[in-house]
């Protein structure tokens, strides 16, 4: 199947079912404007690889890989309504249909820009849905904003990254970047946790709490929230 | 090898050993370096004074002075408060730099601690660019020798260009030639500039932005406002912008350069420069003999922090501090107040009007009891503990383990050790909470500490609702204010001004507790809680006594029963026990049988009132030996907030109970 059409199902899917609940495939047909066999035929293709689950008579429920594909897409679909109809001056009516063939081209990159730039909307603009949340680790809308855009740039950083806290106890890797408040992450630096330097993971505390970890020689314990915001490359 | 010099300055030789010097200028000499790297033990061995040490990062929050004649040369040594870096924006960092900038300091000694040498000297290299005339103390040698390094302070010398002593402070080595090399080095400027500052790529990126700034302002440090430029520091760029203000444009130019270059921060890249300057010294200069085995510390280490282990240690030895303090200072308090009980009877009769022997005996000799009862059987085993904790390094541990927990109610980790003591006694209880980092933190824990029932509540609790009402009720009014202690802790925590701040503790190496430190600090602390505690208690004993001597008490009563009779629905002598009870808390039991006029409290108060009067007695106020701690730890404003407010929550929760009980 083309990614296009998968995620127009599994958009449609997330939207008709308000996320959890199973959605017919009669819905489906309807929210799409196609032919209830054609749909079953789609669904049970999208189940096969692994996108939804599908029982005959319940309907199809989103795995969480669907999910989140479908959650990104509303996402893009929503800020791009807005960016026609704030920025641009298009009328709503017209919106939505633009933005059903936009939404598939528009980059990561792309789409946090146009979330800056249209200053963190919450609702679209045609039927006021909520914008599904954005995959950057920030707490809020205000630490995005003050975050630089060289910040932003490594946000979508592509490789072998993983959380600190993904380590295994003992295992070493190199602190490719920190994200948080500005005052944390300048403290963490000001301590040694620079871009490149070798990190460990030495222990991590019951009931998921802090984690413990040697840097420079040094051994620190950090809060499993801020451990969770660095992220390492593995070593070798 | 004690240097004859620096013994601590005692009163009455203090005179003697400043005679001559009462017009002399001091020579400034200011500590400075990394937190828990024994800047504290240097002051207090050259000075006499008595800092906490412990082995946690941040004791010395606040700026410290103290003077000292050495070979006839007076000096004022200041220690400021550990830190990081000098372009850290949290507020001891800040005060640091206002210290180093703002005031003539006639020479730096950096502490350093020579185990952890990357790190620290990153710091030296941030402090050298203040040319200010500098000594680095190498100290902790001895431990850094334990663990099989070698270090070669000629060649840091030549790399970092200022004097390099090697010290340790805890056992006096190499303290009297780092004070010869500071008074030497201390007002000249003649030093060799450094080699270098900056690593090639940075050098070149800021070398002609640090030349115009040299040209412009021949008058201030060159780097530090390079570094503070390129850093976009906001003071930095008002103090050029007045005569220079295309600067903060270049520096923002060079910043944007270098932060596209390396695809990074700018403030990471500063700190990474550094580190790198730091471990190349470190590498040409240190050599590691011996094997890298797994030492005995590193394993007591490892099972002190692990998921299963670390938290049945943590139980046990909770559980041991807890129960030793608890059980063995009450029966040591009970017996203390009961020999002090068995003179009454031949006290009063020294003096001819029985009325008049009361008075003295309520008025001096209770406050007196009061202090002996507090500080012997609670106060001196208990900061001999925690000190043991603390030295030890297992607070830190502990704190590891707990974190999370104490986290879901606002409090730090570390909070743990006073929270559980403060069932013995608050007093200590809240003096322990300076262990904690920021002021933020302090305030919060000693707020949780005061709503925690001390010993002399539990003796209440038990003597009153347990022998009368049932056991169930006591474990019930237990956990009842446990739970007011989360949910108002979690309160404070939302609504305290300032901002949360997020774990990061050092884990400080494990260390055996000396004895002599552990006996020093308990006498200092000791010592406090007196100047501070017993005028207190003997002005409100004479104050109690008094008003008994006038026969004031029936008045008293009869003015508070809108409070305790109406809305607590408790027998009008209620009020007067709860006023003694500021003294000690479990006077309202003790004189109970006094007010009331027998012993069978189960004929003068129903099970409902003595649940009320139990739970109000538990939260009502902080006793008044806390509250004079209160007032030295977090304020007069903070402590006087906590004592209204605890007094009118008891009254509103105690009014609460006393109509739902009626209800059943």
């Amino acid at each position: 199947m083309e990614k296009e059409v998968i995620e127009q199902y599994l958009k449609v899917i997330l939207s008709v079912g308000e996320g959890d609940d199973p959605v017919k495939t009669n819905e489906i047909a309807k929210a799409m404007h196609l032919a209830p066999a054609s749909v079953t035929e789609s669904v049970q293709k999208l189940a096969d690889e692994g996108y939804l689950k599908y029982e005959a008579y319940k309907g199809a429920r989103l795995t969480k890989k669907g999910r989140r594909i479908a959650s990104k897409v509303s996402r893009k679909h929503r800020l791009l309504e807005r960016f026609l109809s704030d920025a641009l001056g298009i009328e709503s009516a017209k919106v939505h249909k633009q933005a059903c063939e936009m939404e598939h081209t528009l980059t990561d990159e792309a789409e946090i820009a146009l979330c800056r730039m249209l200053n963190h909307p919450e609702t679209c603009s045609d039927d006021h849905k909520k914008i599904p949340p954005c995959n950057l680790d920030v707490e809020s809308c205000a630490e995005c904003k003050a975050r630089s855009a060289a910040e932003l740039k490594v946000a979508t950083f592509k490789g072998d990254l993983r959380q600190l806290t993904e380590l295994s106890k003992g295992e070493r890797a190199k602190i490719q970047f920190i994200r948080g408040g500005e005052n944390v992450v300048e403290k963490l630096h000001n301590m040694g946790l620079t871009k490149g330097a070798d990190i460990q993971l030495m222990n991590t505390a019951p009931f998921s709490g802090p984690v413990e970890i040697c840097v420079r020689g040094c051994k620190l314990v950090l809060g499993r929230g801020i451990a969770d915001k660095i992220f390492v490359q593995k070593a070798g | 090898m004690e240097c004859s010099q620096c013994r601590p300055v005692e009163q009455k030789e203090k005179r003697r050993r400043f005679r001559g010097f009462e017009n002399a200028e001091p020579v400034r000499m200011v500590l400075v370096g990394n937190p828990n790297v024994g800047r504290s033990v240097l002051f207090n061995q050259l000075t006499g004074a008595h800092q906490i040490i412990g082995n946690w990062p941040g004791k010395a929050a606040d700026v410290m002075s103290g003077r000292l004649v050495f070979e006839g040369a007076l000096i004022e040594l200041i220690d400021l408060p550990g830190t990081y870096s000098l372009a850290s924006e949290s507020v001891e960092d800040k005060k640091v730099l206002a210290f180093l900038t703002g005031h003539e300091v006639d020479v730096m000694i950096n502490v350093v601690d020579s185990t952890f040498l990357e790190r620290n000297l990153a710091l030296s290299l941030e402090l050298l660019s203040l040319d200010i005339p500098t000594v680095i103390a190498l100290n902790m040698i001895d431990r850094a020798e334990s663990q099989g390094l070698t270090i070669d302070s000629a060649s840091i010398e030549k790399e970092i260009g200022v004097p390099v002593v090697q010290t340790s402070g805890l056992k006096g080595i190499g303290v009297t030639a780092l004070i010869r090399q500071a008074l030497a080095t201390a007002g000249r400027n003649d030093r060799k500039p450094r080699p270098m500052f900056h690593t090639a790529p940075i050098e070149r990126a800021i070398g002609p932005l640090r030349d115009d700034i040299t040209s412009s302002f021949p008058a201030s440090n060159a780097n530090h406002l390079t570094e503070r430029l390129l850093l976009g520091d906001k003071s930095a760029e008002s103090t050029v912008s007045a005569s220079r203000p295309d600067l903060v444009g270049k520096a923002a130019a060079v910043r944007k350069k270098l932060e596209r270059e390396m695809e990074d921060d700018i403030s990471s890249i500063v700190a990474s420069d550094r580190y790198a300057l730091a471990a190349s010294i470190v590498k040409g200069s240190t050599k590691r003999t011996g094997k890298d085995v797994m030492t005995l510390e590193e394993k007591v280490h490892g099972v002190l922090t692990h998921r299963v282990y670390g938290l049945l240690c943590l139980a046990l030895i909770a559980g041991a501090s807890f129960f030793s303090l608890f059980l063995l200072g009450d029966f040591f308090a009970t017996m203390m107040v009961n020999w002090f009980n068995s003179l009454h009877p031949s006290f009063i009769s020294l003096f001819g009007d029985p009325k008049l022997g009361e008075f003295f005996w309520g008025g001096v000799l209770g406050g007196l009891i009061s202090v002996v009862s507090i500080v012997l059987p609670y106060l001196i085993p208990f900061f001999i503990l925690l000190s043991i904790l603390e030295e030890s390094g297992y607070i830190s541990r502990a704190a590891f383990v707990m974190d999370n927990i104490l986290h879901r109610i606002g409090l730090h980790g570390k909070a743990f050790f006073p929270l559980l003591l403060g069932y013995s006694c608050n007093v200590p209880a809240c003096l322990g909470c300076r262990m904690l980092e920021t002021e933020r933190e302090r305030v919060l824990a000693i707020f949780a500490v005061t709503l925690i029932p001390c010993a002399a509540t539990s003796i209440v609790v038990l003597g009153l609702v347990g022998t009368y009402v049932g056991i169930w009720w006591v474990i019930g009014l237990f956990l009842f204010n446990l739970i007011i202690v989360a949910v108002l802790t979690r309160v404070a925590y939302s609504i305290l001004p300032g901002e949360p701040t997020a774990l990061i503790m050092e884990m400080p190496p494990m260390r055996k507790p000396s004895v002599k430190i552990t006996l020093k600090q308990t006498w200092f602390r000791v010592k406090d809680f007196i100047v501070i505690a017993v005028p207190l208690l003997i002005v409100l004993g004479i104050i109690l006594g008094a008003l008994q001597y006038l026969g004031m008490f029936g008045a008293i009563s009869e003015l508070m029963s809108p409070v305790t009779v109406w809305w607590l629905g408790l027998p009008a002598f209620a009020g007067i026990l709860l006023i003694f009870g500021i003294m000690r808390k479990e006077l309202t039991l003790l004189l109970l049988g006094t007010v009331a006029g027998t012993q069978n409290f189960a004929s003068v108060m129903t099970d409902d009132q003595m649940i009320v009067f139990t739970l109000v007695v538990m939260l009502y106020i902080p006793c008044i030996a806390t509250i004079g701690v209160l007032v030295k730890e977090i304020g007069a404003k903070r402590a006087a907030f906590i004592t209204v407010f605890e007094i009118g929550f008891a009254i509103l929760v105690g009014g609460i109970a006393v109509r739902l009980l009626s209800l059943f």
